[in-house]
């Protein structure tokens, strides 16, 4: 896809011209979490405590893999679902994430939350995981190695596209692309 | 009777379940490359591009087409002159999940118990549906159901004065409500009638059928076309980022129900509808 080139870890400098829609290509680090080890940090973070990595300047992806074919990283590795994340989001933010990835809308609270705290959010094409999983070069499990696909991995990936879908101009794709097309 | 032995049940869903998680349906590849021509946003197009890409890299058998594998359904559709024989029958579809997953490299995805979220670790067990039906046969669909749009469907208890018009806004309403986060363009199985449990049974049911029959039941076919023209206007599109396909297909099945009531439910099934019939 062509699109914006961004690396990761994130320059902040870097998010303030991209807009909703647009594709973004990923190439770097980031780091893998879902329900169970954001529900850990956020207990975490909640008591006081550091989560088990520096979350500054990091993006989250929302995935769990499957397990990786003899010689591979990854298996197959596509965003899940983002709103199931939100009651921990605040706890991550908090900690210095400053871009999460996932799939689908989060709700009106959660975008109003992000552009205030200057926090991209990331649209990765729901069921690609194997487009995705190509992606992915190096693997490694950073924290709660104990939950499988659901443990925390840093991920190296290379020319990974996903669509802005919160922007810092007040843009909310999930709104704002639907509203194009309604004709109810 | 015929004899059927628990051994060559166990391996036909081995492979069957194997080769779901890699290998694109062509009824599904047919109707994302129709829609890749016919949706009116780019971002969409792009989108439904993506996922036929996704599909061309799965068939190579190193990733699966989509990292949440889902939980195993099976719809067991066993002729009554059938004698399985070889060991219990249950046990062997169960097997078959256990060895599917393992040699398939597939994502562990069911908890033991819905309040203590520990994983069984073998994405067993499989929801297994029994039906005997006359003759020699057995058939068996199997399907891989992701969460995330098993997380959308719902089912509600209509009054029967609501009629073909309640149904329409209970479906469509769920697809504004939850359709964005459930991976459209979507798959809709809706079941109405029968008693309270038995309409999210037929909304699964209806999700076997291949995509774009229609109904044989001329007015069923109808309300299916009515459905599915009204969702594709909500503008949630591919990905839930806008456009006008929003579902690919919306299948009917009814059954007899009391005087009182009309039990509505609606399955949500992703672009990522893998499955297969097996027969024996």
């Amino acid at each position: 896809m062509s699109g914006v080139w961004l690396q990761l870890p994130l320059d902040k400098k870097a998010l303030q011209d991209i807009k909703i829609g647009e594709w973004v290509n990923l190439t770097g680090s980031l780091y893998t979490a879902r329900d169970e080890a954001l529900k850990r940090i956020h207990a975490l973070v909640t008591e006081g405590k550091q989560p088990p990595i520096d979350l500054k300047e990091q993006l989250i992806y929302f995935v769990g893999p499957t397990p990786p074919a003899p010689g591979e990283p990854v298996g197959s590795a596509g965003p899940t679902t983002s709103r199931r994340m939100e009651p921990f989001l605040p706890a991550i933010l908090d900690a210095g994430v400053v871009a999460v990835m996932g799939k689908g809308p989060l709700s009106k609270t959660t975008v109003a939350d992000f552009q205030r705290r200057g926090v991209i959010y990331l649209s990765a094409a729901g069921g690609a995981g194997a487009f995705y999983g190509a992606k992915v070069h190096g693997a490694a499990v950073v924290a709660y190695e104990e939950l499988g696909p659901e443990a925390i991995y840093s991920l190296k990936v290379e020319n990974f596209p996903a669509v802005v879908a919160i922007d810092l101009k007040g843009g909310n794709l999930f709104e704002q692309g639907p509203q194009a097309y309604r004709k109810e | 009777m015929r004899k059927i032995h628990v051994r060559e049940i166990q391996t036909a869903i081995v492979n069957a379940i194997k080769n779901i998680h890699y290998h694109i349906r062509p009824d599904l590849k047919a109707a994302l490359q129709q829609a890749g021509e016919t949706e009116a946003s780019p971002l969409g197009r792009q989108a439904i591009k993506l996922l036929l890409e996704n599909a061309k890299m799965a068939a190579a058998g190193v990733h699966p087409l989509c990292q949440d594998t889902g939980m195993t359904i099976l719809f067991v559709e066993m002729g009554q002159e059938v004698n399985v024989i070889g060991g219990d029958l249950e046990a062997a579809l169960q097997a078959g999940v256990r060895q599917a997953t393992e040699e398939g490299r597939l994502r562990h995805s069911i908890s033991v118990h819905p309040f203590k979220r520990v994983n069984t670790g073998d994405n067993t067990p499989a929801v297994v549906h029994y039906q005997i039906v006359p003759g020699k046969g057995c058939k068996i669909y199997v399907m891989a159901k992701g969460g995330g749009s098993e997380n959308a469907s719902v089912s509600a208890m209509l009054l029967p004065s609501a009629g073909d018009t309640g149904v329409q806004d209970f479906v469509v309403n769920a697809v504004r409500e939850n359709g964005a986060a459930s991976c459209p363009p979507l798959i809709l199985g809706i079941g109405v009638g029968g008693s309270f449990d038995t309409a999210p049974w037929l909304a699964k049911k209806a999700l076997l059928r291949p995509i774009g029959q229609a109904s044989s039941d001329v007015e069923t076919a109808e309300l299916e076309k009515i459905i599915l023209e009204k969702i594709n206007t909500l503008g949630v599109g591919p990905q839930g980022w806008g456009g006008s396909t929003t579902a690919l297909s919306v299948a009917i099945e009814t059954a007899p129900c009391h005087i009182v009531s009309m039990p509505v439910a609606v399955n949500f099934e992703c672009h990522s509808h893998r499955l297969a019939e097996v027969k024996l």
